[in-house]
């Protein structure tokens, strides 16, 4: 396979609190390619968003701070250059929007007017041409009318169009990877398929890679080739789209699809997945997931378990795979 | 012989609701707010009815206004025969006890100050049916029963995290024992793990007593998961009633289609080209006339803009709001 | 009982509110001068060297060791009559405040929480009642009736009632549209039990706020009027009486106008910081 646009090896971000240690992301290891779509899931509090805002180095500091790993973007470890470096990459390179587009968006500024200042800070555009690049940019967003539309306000966009007015503001720098958080959780269920197909186009039409964090499984095998699982900071199962909701391998992976609703599943019968999710300042011995595993054994309670290869591409972190047998 | 009228629990005719969007320059309005736009359905005893539809259709006032709660704007509702505007407010307290709710957020349903046991058991005590000792006892029993530990009750609702406290809240319905039900996007606010947990919870709660739910939810996985009849919301109007299967295997209106099209599930197989609904959830201030769906709508006709189609029965209680259709 | 009671304590003093109000200087210099000025009326027998109405020294002597502040024009010790004037003070304060909340809030409570026609009816008699100056309403009645204390006291408690009735019933409004509210008379929960479970509870806070930073007004009324020659009369030991004496002697003997006029004005401060530091505390969206 051809390089990787980016590798993440052993990211450890961890938030330094009156009440202890918060392990948020605890050693993990990813990589994304160029023009794919990878998804990151898992529930609230494992640490997705957490490892977004490290990519940029953004992240709350303090309490929080990015204690080991590489991230090698563009033959740079984006953890060891300047900040003064790391600027230039930010919105450039590597760009991000989030759930809420309500709050990205200043209320006071026209639309056209934040996309065209995302422009000039990235493109050198001759002054001339900023009004047509912005309107493309809409355009590329499908947002109808968009000579006219550059012109209105945040509060005159429907939720949906916020969020795609913050996808073409991301686009406008060109960058080469695009990491959308939960970029549809706030947004109406017609409306989510709009802005899904638009991020498919955009794979599609303009080779874009995207990193997309979500809690929702449905959203992830729409629209991701890759998909990694993570689990109280952990990465547990990373496969192709087919490989991990065909034939997931880790305990945790097959409990979160059994327990996704659907009308052929009986009434009553999702699955469950007993205990509670961990603490981060406090987790379980060695595999975080042991409390909660059916299959669990000995080993399970005293050693992290390796990442191991159990199929093209599929990695898993289980005892039940030592050796990559299954 | 009971008649096919005592099937029926709850009845709906011509409910409306609007709300003052912008007041006038004297003591009229200038704009309203549509919320309910004359919505008639009806809830048979024993089932689980979902009401599903996007941001602005109007479901969660209507469970509102069956309960009394609010005052309807216009139209009627019927609580097993008896309508509700009629009670005066003695009689419609006493009519509480045969209904329930649980909310969306837990926590915001609690009084932060209360105790647990007090939580659970104030409705025993403001319904005069236990007091003391004996309330203590039945609030013990209604936390087991939805799994949590009677010794729980001495603690605050901040104590739990945020499915056991919806289980304190399945809990306080539980005690009361009603007939009737409200779920308000019950589990929207969960993680899926813990929504399989609720779910199941509820699935075996109904079966075990017999309850009748009123199930609203924007979530067309856990729709189709638990109900027995949907009913299809869009911008205050009611387009559609069927039983599950029917509404899955034959959608009739336009909008059913578009929305079922719109459902994302942790498939393997990727699914071919999705139909997808252009333009925006429109506003309930001011919503398009006559059929609230035809901007959208791709069979659109002269009819379907000046005039809202009558909800009509196409046979086995499927029915439709659809110029298309008859 | 006591385990609780420390126990309750105890989540009081460490709860993000009062780490807020410790954080805050000027509340907690407030607190102190509060605290000093309370301690001075409960235990003024106790604190003050001489008694405040005998005399008992020569007449308008300046401070020394034997009279720290100096003696008034009937060789009364001026120290002892400030101190004993904080009995005197607070206790009008206290009573004066205490009827504007006891008509006040349940006022509020009602006007907040049933709206309609009651709303509409209470709030216009708030507003009539605001609109009077106090001074003015309360000189006409002691005019009216007989000059005195009581009659001070009980005109200034009809007038300023407004206040409370207003905060109280913005506190329930916001109170009212609480989730759980509706939850409430979802099951089954009677207005009046709603009222004085969720809402009352609930509007305790902008009460004491409101409280704290009316009573140094009520002293400043009561004394101001003490000085216009209304309200109390010598000897008994009022600050505004005092102060109406010391007058004609700001020339000479300045001290004990200063002396008086100082603790008017620390015991308002105090008060007032401490109002303050309570509202940022506990609702820093506290709006008149």
């Amino acid at each position: 396979m051809a390089k990787p646009l980016l590798k993440v090896r052993g990211l450890k971000t961890y938030f330094f609190t009156d009440e202890g240690v918060v392990k948020a992301v605890d050693g993990i290891d990813f990589d994304i390619h160029k023009g794919e779509i990878f998804g990151l899931v898992g529930e609230s509090g494992c640490g997705k968003s957490v490892t977004a805002l490290s990519l940029l180095r953004v992240v709350q500091s303090p309490p929080g701070r990015i204690v080991d790993g590489r991230v090698m973007f563009e033959g740079m470890d984006l953890m060891k250059i300047s900040e003064k470096e790391m600027r230039r990459v930010r919105g450039a390179k590597i760009s991000m929007i989030f759930q809420d587009p309500h709050s990205s968006l200043n209320p006071v500024f026209r639309i056209g007017d934040q996309i065209a200042e995302a422009i000039q800070l990235h493109q050198r555009a001759v002054k001339k041409e900023v009004p047509s690049k912005v309107a493309e940019a809409l355009d590329l967003v499908r947002i109808p009318d968009p000579r006219d539309r550059m012109y209105q306000y945040p509060h005159q966009f429907s939720g949906g169009m916020k969020q795609r007015a913050m996808i073409a503001m991301m686009l406008a720098c060109n960058p080469a990877l695009l990491i959308a958080d939960e970029p549809t959780t706030a947004v109406d269920v017609t409306i989510q398929v709009q802005i899904l197909e638009l991020l498919k186009e955009l794979r599609e039409k303009q080779g874009a890679s995207i990193m997309l964090i979500t809690h929702n499984l449905g959203v992830i095998a729409e629209v991701c080739d890759r998909v990694a699982v993570m689990y109280a900071g952990n990465i547990v199962e990373q496969a192709d789209m087919a490989s991990l909701f065909g034939g997931p391998k880790h305990p945790y992976t097959n409990a979160l699809l059994g327990a996704f609703p659907s009308a052929e599943k009986k009434r009553g019968q999702l699955t469950v997945i007993p205990g509670f999710v961990p603490s981060l300042i406090n987790p379980p011995s060695g595999c975080k997931f042991h409390p909660r595993c059916p299959y669990a054994k000995l080993i399970c309670t005293e050693e992290m378990p390796p990442a191991v290869t159990v199929g093209e591409g599929h990695i898993v972190r289980c005892h039940l795979y030592e050796g990559g047998k299954g | 012989m009971r008649s096919r009228a005592d099937k029926k629990i709850v009845e709906v005719r011509g409910l409306k609701k609007y709300f003052i969007a912008e007041r006038g320059l004297f003591f009229g309005a200038k704009k309203w707010v549509r919320a309910v736009d004359g919505v008639d359905f009806q809830i048979n005893r024993g089932e689980i009815f979902g009401l599903v539809g996007e941001s602005g259709c109007g479901k969660s006032t209507v469970g509102k206004l069956i309960l009394g709660l609010w005052k309807p704007t216009a139209g009627r509702v019927y609580f097993d025969g008896r309508d509700i505007a009629e009670m005066d407010g003695r009689e419609l307290r006493k009519l509480r006890r045969r209904m329930s709710i649980v909310y969306q957020h837990p926590y915001s349903s609690f009084n932060p100050r209360m105790l647990v046991r007090d939580i659970v058991g104030r409705p025993l005590e403001a319904f005069e049916i236990a007091k003391g000792r004996r309330k203590e006892e039945l609030v013990a029993k209604a936390l087991q029963e939805v799994g949590l530990n009677p010794e729980h009750m001495f603690r605050y609702p901040h104590e739990f995290s945020g499915g056991q406290q919806q289980r304190i809240a399945v809990a306080r319905v539980l005690a009361l024992n009603p007939d009737f039900v409200v779920l308000d996007e019950p589990t929207s606010a969960l993680d899926m793990s813990v929504q399989a947990h609720i779910l199941n919870l509820l699935s075996h709660l109904h079966q075990k007593y017999n309850f009748t739910y009123l199930f609203i939810s924007h979530d067309l996985n856990v729709i189709e998961h638990i109900s027995d009849r949907i009913g299809v919301m869009y911008v205050g109007k009611l387009l559609e009633v069927a039983a599950k299967e029917k509404l899955y295997q034959n959608p009739l209106h336009p909008y059913t289609r578009f929305l079922l099209e719109a459902v994302l599930t942790p498939s393997p197989k990727r699914r071919r080209k999705r139909e997808i609904l252009k333009g925006e959830v429109p506003s309930p201030i001011n919503p398009p006339p006559g059929c609230r769906f035809h901007p959208r709508c791709p069979y659109a006709m002269d009819v379907c803009r000046k005039q809202f189609p009558e909800l009509m029965d196409v046979g086995g209680g499927h029915q439709v709001a659809c110029h298309l259709v008859g | 009982m006591f385990t609780t009671f420390t126990e309750w304590a105890r989540k009081k003093w460490t709860s993000p509110a009062a780490r807020k109000f410790r954080r805050n200087k000027l509340a907690l210099a407030g607190l102190v001068i509060v605290s000093i000025i309370v301690f001075c009326a409960v235990f003024a027998d106790f604190v003050a060297p001489y008694d405040p109405i005998e005399k008992v020294g020569p007449k308008l002597a300046p401070p020394s060791r034997q009279f720290l502040l100096g003696t008034d024009v009937a060789g009364r010790d001026i120290l002892s009559r400030i101190i004993y004037g904080t009995r005197t003070g607070l206790m009008i304060g206290l009573t004066v405040v205490g009827l504007w909340a006891v008509i006040g809030v349940p006022l509020g409570l009602i006007a907040g929480y049933y709206g309609g026609k009651i709303d509409y009816v209470v709030m216009r008699a708030a507003d009539s009642f605001y609109a009077f100056p106090q001074l003015v309403f309360v000189l006409a009645i002691s005019g009216l009736f007989r000059p005195g204390l009581d009659t001070i006291v009980i005109a200034l408690g009809i007038i300023g009632w407004p206040l409370y009735a207003r905060v109280v019933r913005g506190k329930v409004l916001e109170v009212k549209a609480e989730e759980y509210v509706e939850a409430a008379r979802a099951f089954g929960e009677k207005d009046r039990n709603i009222i004085v479970r969720h809402v009352f509870p609930n509007c305790l806070a902008p009460i004491i706020v409101v409280l704290t930073l009316g009573l140094p007004t009520a002293i400043l009324v009561t004394s101001a009027l003490s000085f216009l020659g209304f309200g109390v009369s010598p000897p008994t030991a009022e600050w505004g009486c005092d102060l109406s004496s010391a007058r004609g002697y700001m020339a000479d003997q300045w001290w004990w106008a200063t002396s008086v006029g100082l603790a008017i004005v620390i015991t308002v401060l105090g008060f007032n910081f401490l109002g303050d530091g309570l509202r940022d505390a506990l609702d820093p969206r506290l709006r008149y």
